[in-house]
């Protein structure tokens, strides 16, 4: 070097001088702009989008740069770029000219995968330089700037200062864009954070709410359920202690019934509503008439509303049809639940009851049912809340005018059902409007002209004759159903055991079969398999209905006895009420003359007092139950009586004798017909002791059966003595 | 010839001995200052390098070859250098040049086709990776990879017969031509090439790459550099491209190749990619030096 300078000339040397003097300016000001990085970063960390740290970095650049334009383009997401920002930004057209060229000839490419400066000069004279922004890990956009003159170069040093400002930069854009998605992240978490408070605040609320109508509905059942019960207990207790003249004990039994009805009606509320709840409950789908429905559901509230001075008025639209389809009970208990609320809440005035068509598309027809009232009325507030389970208008409702306050939602939920809706409108003590609309089909047939009610009533039954084969061993239990079937002009022809039954069947046809489960020789069981098998062999098309009588109650005794081929199933002690409903559901043809069947039956007498102490036990001997067995004919007590006695003396001879032979079965099968007998005759703590001794032999313990055994002969003994103290005196054939 | 008759042999003294024969082209000062001038412009730049025109056309050769994969045709310096960059194109010159720089060592003891030929590999492989970790200016590793065996040609001139003696060792007993010259010379190769670079003001970014390609923990500056040239120089010897003196393959040091972040399923692909470079790159370059 030293050589080549001395041959060199001053203006050479002046040349040298100059060149590294401005290099050594440029130099100085590369590193003052690097070293002022801090106040750069400070205003990156202000920025709050790509645009604040472009401008930034243009502020960075323009202290060491003679940039006539700058700007930045943002990466997106589908891979474009999109020019962000210019400065100044009157350049901002000729800068978006200049890069699109340089689009279209590659170079924007080029620079892209560069990672460098590109400097290139641009047709309108200057020079365009690109540099990708991008950090290690994706690019983040591209800056460009122009440079006066077509072909500016910079020099090397002023490069690398650009390519750590623009690293600088990219970095920044890389922190804001995940800042961004943590800050939307996080307001979103808010959002929902406040969402689900609010949520859960309103669930609880609610939760709060049906936690207390809950509470509200348990007191007043509990309430509800307490005052006919207090009735039913007081009254009793009364005529316990005895000395009444009959009139008066008749007027306690009244009261005894009135409390009993309406506890009745509590439970059926309960049942229906726990129904609707579990999803068991379906609509029937028969004709009706609805004019006819109406009527006969004004009718049994006719009373009480008369009772009050109360006026029912009710008329049914002209275009109703004649005849529908659907479940008129369940219409019937809407109406019957509004109505009687009305009658309840109206102290004077008028109830109003209108149905008319809403519609008719093919063979859909929707009722609208109105019933008005002049009775207190329903705050406004309280309008929709009525309908909710366990709520009344206000607690105080209860107390005056009682009520489970399930009736409304019953009706809501069973309207609901017939896809409709029920609503209210009312006016403080003016009255109510109780509105509903259902669902029902068209029917074209004419409607049967059946009560379906009756069919409840034993008395009111109007039955075919039947020709019924009955089969048990113990004779109380035949007589006892030949009593009950008998006024009722059915035929009964009687079988000792499954094998005399299966004989009769053969030789005879029957409309029912009544078959007793445990017979000697041969069990009902077997019997009724035995029937299906001689059926399908002779090829008797119609299948005899039979029906199981058993003192087995569980679900499973059931099954077995579905399985083996039987129809249905009744649970002893027999109740003449289920017997013949049974039978009605069995027999051929319904309908015979109203005469015939109210002759028959006689009214039952004034019951007596039970004789013997009832403190918490039951009765030796129940009067009452046997009588209502007997239809209520007190002339036929004696006679059962003494079949009774005559059945269960050996009955108990063999009991005494299987248990000294510590015979389990033998005990069981004793102990199971003498608790079948004592609970027909209503021989209530004989039937319960036997009970106790077929348990235990079932499960094969016999150690408590000796104790047992005795208590058994004792109640036996207070049986007959109970029996003799009314002046029974047993008849024995 | 007993050992303590040879000449003494030191780094510092071979260098001496060399740079007098071996001197960088006269043009690349120039080409420095010029682009490290705040005043300078693309033509004044592109001035320079056109006043060569064996070299004009090399590096045109150069900046059309698939190892830049070039958008347009580059049909002037002027254009290169707007395109390439200005260091960029410094960087090429002086590796379009180099291969003129060592001439007449004696074939028997390196065959120097076969060694530019290992040699542009390395530089192309460095490239190729440190583009594929979106570097900044990787010219310069293809400068370092061409360069990195220097040191080898150096030696081979300045002192043949330890040449001669540490490649026949080699061949004899099988050990590696690196431990062979530590043992023999207390230093190797890759530090005599450094010295001979940074006697010639090679920038420190090519230089330091070089002096310890086989040792990067040393590496102060560019350590990032020297990572990617050693990787680049075991990944051509173990794949037999091109050769110098080394017949093995050397140790890989476990810190460079991590600072790498590099995984072994990617050094395939950019592998496959340089591959198809190598022989048109060496065609360009050697092919000029005759000019």
């Amino acid at each position: 070097m030293t050589d080549q300078g001395i041959s060199r000339s001053p203006e050479f040397l002046q040349e040298r001088v100059s060149y590294l003097e401005e290099s050594n300016q440029r130099f100085m000001l590369i590193l003052e702009m690097l070293a002022s990085s801090s106040e750069f970063q400070g205003d990156l960390s202000r920025a709050k989008d790509g645009e604040g740290i472009f401008k930034a970095t243009a502020g960075q650049l323009r202290r060491l740069f003679n940039f006539a334009s700058m700007g930045f383009l943002d990466s997106q997401d589908d891979g474009s770029f999109e020019l962000l920002v210019a400065d100044p930004a009157g350049a901002r057209g000729a800068l978006q000219v200049s890069v699109e060229a340089r689009m279209m000839d590659g170079t924007f490419a080029w620079a892209l995968n560069r990672n460098q400066a590109v400097l290139v000069p641009t047709e309108s004279g200057e020079t365009l330089l690109l540099q990708v922004v991008a950090t290690q890990s994706r690019v983040r956009g591209m800056f460009v700037a122009t440079l006066p003159g077509h072909l500016a170069a910079l020099d090397a040093a002023s490069l690398n200062a650009l390519s750590i400002v623009l690293y600088t930069c990219a970095y920044a854009l890389e922190s804001t864009v995940l800042y961004g998605m943590l800050r939307d992240h996080t307001q979103h978490l808010e959002e929902r954070v406040q969402l689900r408070t609010h949520d859960l605040e309103e669930a609880r609320k609610q939760a709060e709410a049906a936690s207390l109508a809950k509470s509200d509905f348990l007191a007043n059942m509990s309430h509800e359920i307490r005052t006919p019960m207090n009735g039913v207990m007081g009254m009793t207790e009364l005529m316990l202690q005895g000395g009444l003249t009959p009139q008066k004990e008749k007027l306690y039994l009244r009261a005894i019934k009135d409390s009993a009805d309406s506890l009745m009606m509590i439970v059926n509320d309960i049942l229906d509503f726990s129904k609707i709840e579990a999803g068991k409950f379906t609509l029937e789908r028969k004709p009706f008439s609805p004019r006819d429905a109406v009527e006969r559901c004004l009718s049994r509230l006719l009373m009480r509303a008369e009772e009050k001075g109360l006026k029912v008025r009710h008329q049914v639209g002209s275009a109703v049809p004649p005849c529908l389809v659907g479940d008129q009970g369940r219409l019937r208990q809407v109406l019957t639940n509004l109505v009687g609320n009305a009658i309840k809440f109206c102290p004077q005035g008028e109830i109003s009851v209108d149905v008319d068509l809403v519609s008719r598309e093919m063979d859909e027809v929707t009722l609208h049912v109105c019933i008005t009232d002049t009775g207190i009325g329903i705050a406004e507030e309280a309008c929709q809340r009525i309908f909710n389970q366990f709520e009344q208008a206000d607690s105080s409702t209860t107390r005056k005018y009682g009520g489970t306050g399930l009736g409304l939602a019953i009706c809501k939920k069973l309207v609901g059902l017939m896809d409709g809706t029920i609503w209210v409108e009312s006016r403080l003590g003016v009255g109510s409007c109780f509105h509903f609309t259902a669902r029902f089909l068209f029917g074209n047939e004419d409607p049967l002209p059946i009560d379906t009610d009756a069919a409840l009533v034993p008395r009111q039954l109007r039955q075919a004759q039947l020709t019924i084969l009955l089969a048990d061993d113990v004779e109380i239990n035949r007589a006892l159903v030949q009593a009950i079937l008998e006024p009722h002009g059915h035929q009964i022809t009687f079988a000792e055991n499954g094998r005399s039954a299966l004989e009769a069947y053969t030789s005879k046809r029957f409309d029912v079969v009544l078959m007793d489960i445990q017979m000697p020789e041969m069990d009902g069981l077997q019997a009724t398999r035995a029937i299906r098998e001689y059926e399908r062999d002779m090829g008797r098309g119609a299948a005899v209905p039979i029906v199981a009588m058993t003192a087995f109650a569980g679900n499973e005794d059931r099954q077995v006895c579905l399985d083996a081929g039987m129809d249905d199933y009744l649970t002893k002690p027999i109740k003449p009420g289920q017997l013949l409903q049974l039978l009605n559901k069995f027999a051929p043809h319904p309908a015979a003359s109203d005469e015939a069947l109210r002759g028959g039956v006689p009214t039952a007498p004034a019951p007596e007092v039970q004789p013997g102490e009832t403190d918490g036990k039951v009765a030796v001997f129940a009067q009452n139950e046997l009588l209502e067995r007997l239809g209520g004919r007190p002339e036929m007590i004696p006679r059962f009586i003494g079949l009774f006695c005559k059945g269960v003396v050996p009955q108990m001879d063999g009991l005494v004798t299987a248990l000294k032979a510590e015979d389990a079965d033998g005990v069981r099968r004793h102990a199971h017909a003498i608790k079948g007998s004592a609970g027909n005759i209503a021989a209530l703590r004989m039937h319960e002791t036997a009970a106790m001794i077929e348990k235990a032999a079932k499960e094969d313990d016999l150690t408590e059966t000796v104790r047992h055994l005795a208590v058994l002969q004792v109640e036996y003994r207070e049986f007959t003595e109970a029996v003799d103290a009314l002046g029974f005196v047993a008849e024995v054939k | 010839m007993a050992l303590s008759d040879y000449p003494v042999t030191t780094i510092d003294r071979i260098v001496e001995e060399t740079s007098t024969v071996y001197s960088l082209p006269l043009f690349y000062e120039r080409l420095n200052e010029t682009i490290n001038h705040p005043r300078s412009s693309i033509e004044d730049i592109s001035r320079i390098i056109t006043e060569d025109q064996g070299l004009t056309a090399r590096l045109l050769r150069l900046a059309n070859s698939p190892m830049f994969g070039c958008y347009a045709r580059v049909d002037s310096i002027t254009k290169a250098v707007t395109i390439i960059g200005t260091q960029q194109l410094r960087d090429l010159a002086l590796a379009a040049s180099v291969m003129g720089v060592f001439k007449d060592i004696p074939e028997d003891l390196l065959n120097m086709s076969s060694f530019w030929q290992h040699s542009i590999a390395c530089g192309i492989i460095a490239r190729s990776l440190a583009v594929y970790r979106r570097e900044a200016n990787v010219e310069r590793l293809f400068v370092a990879g061409m360069l990195h065996d220097v040191g080898q040609v150096v030696l081979a001139a300045a002192r043949p017969e330890v040449s001669r003696e540490l490649l026949e060792t080699q061949r004899d007993i099988g050990r590696l031509y690196l431990e062979l010259e530590r043992e023999r010379l207390d230093f190797d190769h890759a530090e005599l090439g450094g010295a001979l670079l940074k006697k010639w003001k090679i920038p420190a970014s090519i230089g330091e790459p070089v002096a310890y390609h086989h040792n990067p923990g040393a590496a102060e500056q560019f350590r990032l550099e020297t990572a990617l040239v050693h990787l680049a120089d075991i990944i051509c010897q173990a794949m037999e491209l091109g050769q110098g003196a080394e017949r093995g393959v050397p140790p890989l040091d476990e810190p460079a190749w991590e600072r790498l972040g590099l995984t072994p399923h990617m050094l395939g692909t950019v592998l496959k990619q340089s591959e198809s470079q190598i022989a048109e790159t060496f065609a360009i370059l050697s092919g000029g030096v005759d000019d």
